[in-house]
């Protein structure tokens, strides 16, 4: 019976012993370091959240002042990007691409972002054949009284009146609910209210 | 006579051995002789009115002399015809069958073509025409692949995303149902534990005609090995203007990848970033600069490295040319395959083939 219990108890420390050393011998970070490059990533959605948030609001007098330079008439779609939204929003390119075909043409695309990440997003978009131009307002300043959350895309019509929907929630590659479909139905609403000579008509409330 | 009859037949035999065993390894070298390489243009793409090609990766032709390039952006495979006309759309964003999450290479297979999709580890089988037949499940190997390289009709060449543990192999070659023929290139010994620099490597493979070369991007040797993984030769990536590898960077910054002014270690950097195994068994690879702000649009050109297997012997390098474009891939022949943007305005591609060529402007091999 003892040689049995003994044998066990060595046995048992032979095992301790072979997982600490197994543990040991993974790479493992340092306490406190960063674990990867998406530490900064925001959540990735849960059961039951809605990814995708709604915005109304007013531009502000900066980045009507922006937009006013860079597109000075007609509609315009304002993608309010983040230094993080290019690295944690993986499908980001085609969307943006998907998003200037469905916009077609006519209307702008305006990439709004702060002015230390604009050379990384000019050499982004640039890569990923983008055709839209940077202006240069910190996303928490695009609206009146309220930072929205990024990637956002706004549609704007004229005035300061906009509309849109942020996608603040992580999608590791893909994200089959993308920004042009969620806005396609308002450009082409917006498309009908055009007069006959295709200019467009005064919205309500602008 | 009978002995000499004798000493005939073991001859022959000998002969034929070696003859086999070398066909087995794959190893028929081009010989130390250095070569230039020499631009051959071949196609400027059009895309016909469709969604452009944004973010290519790999190049591979079948054939008929179409080109399939696999658009990592897109999540498609955009065919062209031989004529650089875009002629097919293979795969679309999706999570279903012929659909890609997170296509990460496609490539002409046979008389197919396979995709590989990360999310899922799903390597996905279509015909010529660019119908979906079948799925094959990579998910139960010893890593998840990072990238999927076809070797030939019967084996594809797994690629981990990071190095392996103290005895994981880094490389797998599978034959198409997924059982595994060999694995290898464990890396503990050249790349330390530190996770500050396993975290800001990545491993590059590719493997054709018997030989299998691997490399480290972050580090600064190739290696090529057999198909059962044993190890033919090894040489620096560039041996004019050698480079740095991540873990001399990091252990130079005190064992952090972070730099106290808030950069990168590998910022700047030289780096591997591409490998094209050739015909006769060479490999050509191309080095670029790395920004840790903008990463690296292969087309933006590099450093093309050509090196060579000896039979029995080290690898050297046989050509070497700092080029515009990016090394997407090889012909069937063997020889490298580049893209160029064809534009300012970078919408438009061409695509050209390296020649390997003697001092004397000589053929190929």
């Amino acid at each position: 019976m003892m040689p049995r219990i003994l044998a066990s108890a060595v046995a048992a420390l032979f095992l301790v012993a072979y997982v600490e050393r197994w543990e040991r011998s993974r790479p493992a970070p340092e306490r406190g370091a960063p674990t990867n490059r998406l530490d900064a990533a925001p959540p990735a959605p849960g059961y039951g959240d809605s990814a995708t948030v709604a915005i109304v609001g007013t531009l502000s007098a900066a980045a009507l002042r922006g937009i006013g330079v860079a597109a000075p008439h007609g509609q315009t779609l304002l993608v309010v990007l983040r230094a993080r939204d290019r690295t944690v929003c993986e499908d980001l390119g085609r969307q943006l691409r998907e998003l200037t075909r469905t916009a077609g043409a006519g209307v702008s695309l305006l990439v709004v972002t702060d002015a230390a990440s604009a050379d990384t997003y000019r050499r982004y978009l640039r890569r990923e054949h983008v055709h839209a131009s940077v202006v240069l307002v910190h996303p928490d300043s695009v609206l009146v009284g309220t930072a929205i959350p990024s990637p956002a895309v706004l549609v704007r019509r004229s005035g300061a009146k906009v509309h849109g929907v942020a996608h603040p929630m992580r999608f590791p590659n893909l994200r089959l609910r993308s920004f042009a479909t969620e806005v396609a139905r308002s450009l082409h609403r917006d498309a009908a209210t055009r007069g006959r000579d295709g200019a467009p008509t005064p919205p309500e409330g602008d | 006579m009978r002995v000499s009859r004798a000493h005939e037949v073991l001859t022959f035999l000998a002969v034929l051995c070696v003859t086999s065993c070398a066909e087995s390894d794959g190893a028929t070298g081009r010989g130390r002789q250095q070569r230039s390489l020499v631009d051959k243009d071949l196609v400027r793409l059009d895309d016909a009115g469709e969604p452009i090609l944004a973010r290519p990766e790999w190049l591979s032709t079948d054939a008929e002399g179409r080109y399939f390039v696999s658009d990592r952006s897109d999540k498609n495979v955009k065919v062209y015809g031989p004529d650089g006309r875009r002629a097919l759309t293979v795969g679309r964003p999706g999570r279903g069958p012929g659909e890609f999450a997170a296509l990460l290479t496609a490539q002409v297979y046979g008389d197919s073509m396979v995709a590989y999709d990360f999310e899922g580890a799903r390597l996905s089988v279509f015909t010529r025409h660019g119908r979906f037949t079948r799925a094959i499940s990579l998910s139960r190997l010893p890593f998840i692949p990072f990238s999927v390289r076809v070797v030939d009709d019967s084996l594809f060449l797994a690629i981990a995303a990071m190095p392996g543990g103290e005895r994981g192999a880094a490389l797998a070659l599978l034959r198409p149902n997924g059982a595994v023929v060999s694995s290898f290139f464990t890396l503990r010994r050249y790349l330390g534990t530190n996770p500050q620099v396993l975290q800001y490597v990545g491993i590059m493979a590719d493997g054709a005609h018997g030989v299998v070369f691997a490399g480290v991007a972050g580090g600064d040797s190739v290696w090529a090995f057999n198909y059962h993984g044993k190890r033919l030769g090894s040489a620096p990536v560039d041996p004019v203007q050698p480079l740095v590898t991540t873990r001399r960077l990091v252990e130079q910054n005190g064992g952090q990848a972070r730099r106290a002014d808030g950069g990168w270690v590998v910022d700047g950097q030289r780096s591997l970033m591409q490998m094209v195994a050739l015909d006769s068994a060479s490999v050509a690879m191309q080095v670029s600069v790395f920004s840790a702000q903008f990463g690296v649009d292969l087309l933006d050109g590099g450093t093309i490295v050509v090196a060579a297997v000896d039979p029995g012997g080290p690898m050297h390098t046989i050509a070497r040319r700092d080029l515009d474009g990016g090394l997407l891939g090889r012909s069937r022949a063997g020889a490298p395959l580049v893209m160029r943007y064809a534009g300012p305005e970078q919408d438009t591609y061409r695509i050209a083939e390296l020649r390997l060529e003697t001092a004397t402007g000589g053929p190929r091999r």
